[in-house]
């Protein structure tokens, strides 16, 4: 195991309000999460010196723009930027504020990441109903239809399918793992037990995925703090991070590649187990993206807890749900838990860290917390422990 | 996500790279760019080689002949241009690249690999499946 000291330590997380009909401006939510994350890690507002915004891609920039450092009022910032990587965003920020502490840049950095999807009058499938670049060819994913993330995702998911025979039941596996955590977190918002007839009867979005394929997005913000190692407030647990890598493997459309398949979290997960000195196997919990449930199979493989391919079967094992032997996205994730982006994976893995997982509390010496975004384009992730030294 | 669509694409400035492939499916041709140096195919719109990054960029006809690389079928409406139930298909020209598209078959008769012929119907490619060649 490593020798290593943690880069830095995540002290502070805080959320908004989440909610599926009130529409509050992005700032106000972001300003709460802000203040309850300093709060939380028994910190003022004099202490933050760092302040880390991530805006969804999909919403106007200036929903969330650098203003926000006025709206909490902070005139000593050592660290101010916006984190614009799509879905590895929240993982991301995390990783430049750890290594600004490190760096001696700052002491204590606010980590945000606010979003009001839902808006009344606009259904949640509009919220995100626009074109993704996935070839270069301007225009020519609108011409053909090809509107929103999710009929992208299905296209990588079918190739899987005809590669490696995934079926419609390890997607729902998925679905139904994520669906049996979320029983047992009481701040889910689908908690109702799912069998694998319910999912294969809820409606078609875009085949191969239904309604259950697609994560449940609300309005809402969640922050973090992230301090350095030498500066811990000591009012919460330390989650030290202990590795960080990122892995964008590009989209290229051509014989030789297929990254709908095979993406960067092999890339990320190479730079961030030896930074952290482990392999996979020592990895005891994963909070993974899950935007969609492929999204889940294609990072099992990646991440190497299984070959590639082999996702769909690992997860039907029963192997991730609770009393499997890799819990995956303990609150329920993307899926049934919340969807933030990637403050869904990122909020739990701080709260089992810290041991504050309840029911739901899995082995947390060693975990996994996953960024992905765009079409699988952009990964980022860490691992993170309760323990100083691994 | 990217916020794409309208300019957000980097439509404006990879407007004129793009352009020759718009006009050539307005002439009724299906072309696409390959490097002279290192013979890449690759879908028409990029400023430079994907593969070596040179500039010597070729632009050439496709044969039409492809094979289905991957497809998706809407059943949630985006956009009143495009009612549903419809197919989004990746194709594999035989020359190497992969395009977006869609097949002119029911969701049933849709199958990863299939060969595929091109044609191009008011401007917009299309494939149907290929017979025998």
């Amino acid at each position: 195991m490593s020798p290593r000291q943690p880069v830095a330590a995540i002290t502070g997380l805080g959320f908004s309000e989440l909610s599926r009909s009130v529409a509050r401006p992005a700032r106000r939510l972001a300003v709460e999460a802000v203040r309850r994350a300093v709060a939380d890690a028994g910190l003022r507002k004099a202490d933050i010196d760092g302040l880390l915004i991530n805006r969804s891609p999909v919403a106007p920039p200036d929903m969330l723009d650098l203003k926000l450092q006025d709206e909490l009022g902070l005139t000593e910032l050592r660290l101010l930027n916006h984190v614009d990587a799509e879905g590895s965003s929240a993982v991301q920020m995390v990783q430049q504020a750890a290594l600004a502490v490190q760096a001696g840049m700052a002491t204590h950095v606010a980590c945000v990441f606010a979003d009001v999807p839902l808006q009344p009058g606009t259904s949640a499938g509009a919220a995100f109903a626009i074109t993704m670049n996935l070839f270069g060819m301007p225009g020519q994913e609108a011409v053909h239809g090809l509107f929103g993330a999710v009929g992208p995702y299905a296209l990588a998911c079918r190739r899987h399918m005809a590669r490696f025979g995934t079926t419609e039941a390890h997607l729902g596996a998925v679905a139904i793992s994520g669906r049996l955590w979320a029983a047992r977190n009481p701040d889910a918002f689908l908690r109702k037990p799912l069998t694998l007839d319910a999912y294969l009867a809820s409606p078609w979005i875009a085949a191969p995925f239904r309604l259950l394929d697609c994560a449940f997005p609300v309005n809402g913000a969640v922050a973090v703090v992230v301090s350095g190692i030498d500066r811990l407030p000591g009012a919460q647990p330390a989650v030290y991070i202990h590795g960080m890598g990122q892995g964008h493997a590009g989209n290229p459309n051509r014989v030789g590649f297929e990254p709908e398949v095979v993406a960067g979290g092999r890339i990320a997960a190479a730079g961030a187990y030896r930074m952290a000195g482990i392999g996979a196997r020592q990895i005891d919990q994963a909070q993974i993206y899950d935007a969609f449930t492929y999204a889940t199979l294609i990072a099992l493989e990646d991440y190497g807890f299984c070959d590639k391919g082999q996702g769909g079967p690992f997860v039907a094992a029963g192997t991730t749900q609770p009393g499997g032997a890799l819990p995956v996205n303990t609150s329920g994730g993307q899926l049934s838990g919340y969807y933030l982006q990637g403050m869904t994976p990122l909020s739990e893995g701080v709260v089992q860290g810290r041991g504050q997982g309840g029911e739901r509390q899995a082995k947390n010496d060693i975990i996994l917390v996953t960024g992905n975004g765009g079409r699988l384009e952009y990964h980022a992730c860490l691992v993170l422990s309760p323990h100083e030294r691994l | 996500m990217t916020l794409a669509a309208e300019a957000g694409n980097g439509a404006a400035e990879a407007g004129d790279a793009f352009a020759p492939y718009l006009q050539g499916l307005a002439e009724g041709r299906l072309l696409y760019q390959r490097c002279r140096q290192c013979g890449t195919a690759f879908p028409a719109g990029r400023l430079c080689c994907e593969a070596c990054w040179a500039d010597d960029l070729a632009w050439e006809e496709a044969s039409g002949r492809g094979t289905l690389y991957s497809f998706v079928i809407y059943h949630r409406q985006f956009h009143p241009d495009h009612p549903v139930p419809y197919n989004v298909a990746v194709v594999e020209l035989a020359e190497g690249l992969r395009i977006p598209s869609s097949v002119r078959l029911p969701p049933g008769e849709l199958q990863v690999g299939m060969p595929l012929r091109a044609s191009i119907d008011r401007g917009v490619i299309r494939f149907d499946a290929a017979t025998g060649d």
